[in-house]
């Protein structure tokens, strides 16, 4: 496989000015990766700051529904709310041991953004933030929150002004001072070697699972925006071919499903574009979702079968949010509950073991629902 | 691409500083944009035209072409009807002219091979995509050799000096060299010690080097004229297009032509 790539995916699809900057990036994170005192100071925050290893819940409802055993990965749990602070946590470190005084953000449902506002706290970091406006308006927590935190949120006014918009802005910013900023990109996208650590970061969700769980998953199963939670959730399985993946994409967001290969924000994977290749709206009730792309392992991941990838509506996920909060007492973030619907509406066989990656809590999201 | 190589030679071999500017193709509007190119040729203010592909996503590019392309876009401009537009200028321009695009539009659905051979066709003399660095990906390197086109290839400040080498020698007919840190557009001023930077950058370089990105000015095009092969100008000329009607642009490269005591 080349440098950078999963298969035919991944890259560097970047202006040149950022070339040296990925460069000096990969060789520092190899080099943080082998030493003791960087891993032992991630171990330390994903326990004492993080709040990590987050339990691994046997849904009872759940389980009488599908008809055999599933289990929720509890990352609603983790501090901030959820999974993203695993990778904010380890990336705002590698910026602090590569000798960075400011990161920057992109964030659509805030979660990412908050995420590392906090971890910008505890590393000693400027954060800056940028979120698109409708973003803004329909995840205000978040924004508030942001800001209590001592991050500077940017708003984004172009185009769609969502997540795709705000991921443009920031890489923009980063290209203006990539000597002294540090671009802490919260999904498993982007260029080589984005995809890469933030999988490495989140793997810890699917490494908890494997010691949690006295005999291996049948089924894993998380929803997909960008990927980061699946991808989290996949890799410490990927050789274990008796486990099934499934990634739950929105259905007005499904880049897998209904996407084409092409190039954005610096890497190559399916993606939503219409004729003449520009890149098209999407929408989901879930902002975390709302993504025209999605990392390049997913693509590879679809391509060559080792994941089967769904999508479920807008309604689907909100009936899966209202009825996980009515039966097991857990108000799930709006992305998560795609994966639960999904879930809630399979047929599978009496000793199945199935893991759903709660990715998030869905505090964040009772405005949306209250509107929908 | 050897009308654009014997022009680039030919500046060289003259000591004549190369001036280009950038139009994002369709804007202000499909007639304004060919009424301008037209225009420029006439009246000899550029040695060659750099016109982008609009797309809707551009990562590489300021405020000015962000707006310039969502607003080409939305009047409809695509590949199809640039090629055709340029085929049309060509029937009378000799001015080389230099495709920019992001590598969705130009490469989407497999139709890399097509598009090349239709910029081919319709008159373009060498292509740039700024977000295709030297060496990632050969085999649209290979494409673009195989179609005729020039490849020409961005070099900028973080680049280091082994690689700067390399890429020049990738880049043909010119190295496009990127100001400074950042987007295209305006900046008040170019980052310090530019000068200097582009004289040593000239050194490595086994091609002309030409300098982009926020050069905006008469005044900042005659600091440099010493140091470089040639200027492209873009977000400042894309601006002076915003009233629909060619006599701004034109005003604002004569001054730049001036500058660089070409007139």
């Amino acid at each position: 496989m080349k440098n950078g790539y999963f298969g035919y995916y991944g890259g560097r699809f970047v202006p040149e000015t950022l070339i040296e900057p990925l460069n000096d990036l990969l060789i520092n994170y190899k080099k943080l990766k082998k030493l003791p005192r960087f891993q032992s100071e991630l171990k330390k925050l994903l326990a004492d700051f993080a709040g990590r290893p987050t339990p691994l819940f046997k849904s009872e409802s759940l389980s009488v529904r599908a008809g055999c055993d599933v289990y929720l990965k509890r990352e609603d749990l983790a501090h901030t709310g959820s999974h993203k602070i695993n990778n904010a946590v380890g990336q705002a470190l590698v910026a602090r041991f590569s000798g960075k005084k400011k990161i920057i953000a992109e964030t659509g449902a805030g979660q990412h953004g908050v995420a590392a506002a906090a971890a910008a706290v505890i590393t000693g970091l400027k954060c800056r933030v940028f979120m698109g406006e409708v973003d803004i308006c329909r995840q205000q927590e978040n924004v508030r929150r942001m800001k209590l935190l001592g991050a500077e949120v940017i708003p984004v006014k172009e185009g769609t002004r969502t997540l795709r918009e705000a991921v443009s802005a920031a890489i923009r910013s980063w290209v203006s001072s990539p000597r002294d900023s540090y671009y802490l990109l919260g999904s498993c996208v982007g260029p080589h070697p984005y995809p890469l650590m933030v999988r490495d970061f989140q793997s810890v969700i699917g490494r908890e699972v494997k010691k949690q769980l006295s005999s291996a998953p049948t089924h894993l199963v998380a929803c997909v925006g960008g990927g980061s939670n699946s991808i989290g959730l996949f890799y410490p399985f990927f050789n274990d071919k008796n486990v099934k993946f499934t990634g739950v994409e929105a259905g007005g967001a499904a880049s897998l499903k209904n996407g084409r290969v092409g190039v954005l924000h610096g890497s190559r994977s399916y993606l939503l574009y219409g004729s003449g290749g520009q890149i098209k709206d999407t929408h989901s009730v879930a902002p975390g979702l709302d993504y025209c792309g999605v990392g390049p392992e997913h693509s590879y991941y679809k391509d060559t079968r080792r994941a089967d990838y769904f999508t479920v509506s807008d309604s689907g996920a909100l009936k899966a949010f209202r009825w996980l909060s009515k039966n097991e007492g857990i108000i799930p973030a709006l992305e998560s509950s795609h994966a639960l619907w999904w879930v809630m509406n399979n047929k599978f066989k009496k000793g199945d073991r199935i893991v759903v990656c709660l990715s998030g809590r869905g505090d964040k999201d009772l405005d949306v629902v209250k509107k929908v | 691409m050897n009308e654009l190589k014997e022009k680039i030679d030919w500046l060289k071999r003259k000591k004549l500083t190369g001036v280009s500017f950038f139009m994002t193709a369709g804007y202000p509007d499909m007639e304004t944009f060919s009424d301008t190119v037209r225009e420029l040729d006439r009246c000899n203010l550029a040695d060659f035209l750099e016109l982008g592909i609009p797309f809707s996503d551009p990562l590489a590019d300021g405020p000015v072409i962000q707006n310039s392309s969502r607003e080409a876009i939305r009047q409809g401009a695509s590949l199809g009807k640039i090629f055709k537009a340029v085929r049309d200028i060509k029937k009378d321009v000799s001015i080389p002219i230099v495709l920019m695009s992001y590598l969705n539009p130009l490469a989407c659905d497999g139709k890399l091979r097509n598009n090349l051979k239709s910029a081919s066709d319709s008159g373009f003399s060498a292509i740039i995509i700024p977000e295709l660095p030297a060496g990632e990906c050969e085999e649209t390197e290979k494409e673009i050799k195989k179609s005729g086109l020039g490849h020409i290839f961005l070099a900028a400040p973080s680049t280091p000096d082994k690689r700067i080498e390399e890429i020049s020698s990738k880049s043909s007919p010119f190295l496009y060299y990127v100001s400074s840190y950042g987007v295209t557009g305006t900046r008040s001023r170019l980052g310090g010690g530019l000068a200097a930077k582009l004289k040593h950058v000239r050194e490595l370089s086994r091609v002309p080097v030409y300098c982009g990105f926020g050069i905006s000015s008469a005044t900042q095009a005659a600091s440099l004229k010493k140091s470089l092969d040639g200027i492209i100008v873009g977000s400042a000329f894309i601006e002076k297009l915003k009233k629909k009607n060619f006599k701004a642009p034109l005003k604002f490269a004569i001054s730049i032509n001036k500058s660089l005591g070409r007139m």
